[in-house]
């Protein structure tokens, strides 16, 4: 199995699997390159459980304070899931 | 730091959080700082020329959350190009801590092994005071470098020995004995 990798040079390689959520060497220019796509079931495990963990509070959210408390509910955990994500 | 034959990784003891080692030359200067930063699902440790973080000369992370077989890529900070990766060998290390040293192109090119298996097996059986050694092993079983763990049950010592001819990349070395302090360490 191969994964893409892309590089800000505008290189698109194919690097192996098993460096998903790794890093590589450009192909073109050498410089290290993140390889994207962690198939860590772990990962995968967290990212289900904050997919889930958000739809819930936005649900309640919405029978709360209806469509713009579920909007910004969504609005605001969103965010603070990206900076999380961000910060790990 | 990286044409030292011999230095000294010495864990910090009064840090709460995360980790830090200090590398020092054989003569006592510090060379270099190591961080493992906190807070990480991913490890995630940086390589500094002092522990004022002047300057970052390595980067050493973890491809996955989970570590059990988890390999470490490094990246040479300034020239930011990959020199090569550390993987650890799971099932082997229950037993006794193994690990791969990967080429830029993920190739084994050497192998770290703890001394013995028997001595691996007090250690973790009966009482983790005694030392930790390991042997860097090219191609060939030829041994280019030693690691011995110094016996002090307070403070984490590791002294890296390198031949002169050794044909591994000595940022690959270096951060191998910062990744076994790092990592092996914790288990002790």
């Amino acid at each position: 199995m191969t994964r893409r990798a892309s590089c800000a040079c505008g290189n698109e390689f194919e690097v192996e699997d098993d460096l998903a959520g790794g890093i590589t060497n450009c192909t073109r220019c050498g410089k290290a390159v993140e390889v994207g796509g962690l198939k860590d079931p772990a990962w995968r495990l967290l990212q289900a459980a904050a997919a889930a963990g958000w739809a819930c509070a936005t649900a309640a959210a919405y029978f709360r304070w209806g469509l713009g408390g579920a909007a910004l509910t969504a609005l605001c955990l969103a965010a603070i899931l990206w900076l999380v994500s961000r910060a790990l | 730091m990286f044409d030292l034959d011999r230095f000294l990784v010495r864990r910090k003891v009064f840090r709460i959080l995360g980790a830090g080692f200090h590398v020092y030359d054989p003569t006592g200067n510090v060379v270099g700082f190591s961080e493992q930063r906190a807070f990480k699902l991913k490890e995630d440790i940086r390589v500094y020329t002092d522990d004022r973080k002047s300057t970052e000369l390595l980067s050493i992370r973890a491809r996955q959350i989970v570590d059990f077989s988890a390999a470490y890529d490094v990246v040479d900070s300034a020239q930011g190009k990959k020199v090569g990766a550390l993987r650890r060998k799971g099932w082997s290390s229950i037993l006794r801590d193994s690990w791969e040293i990967l080429d830029d192109g993920d190739r084994v090119v050497a192998r770290v092994r703890e001394d013995s298996t028997a001595l691996a097996l007090l250690r973790r059986f009966l009482t983790n005071l005694i030392p930790q050694s390991f042997h860097v092993i090219a191609a060939g079983e030829r041994q280019v470098a030693r690691m011995r763990q110094h016996f002090n049950p307070f403070v984490f010592k590791l002294d890296v020995e390198i031949d002169a001819g050794c044909p591994i990349d000595r940022r690959l070395i270096l951060s191998a004995a910062i990744l076994l302090a790092a990592i092996e360490g914790r288990q002790g």
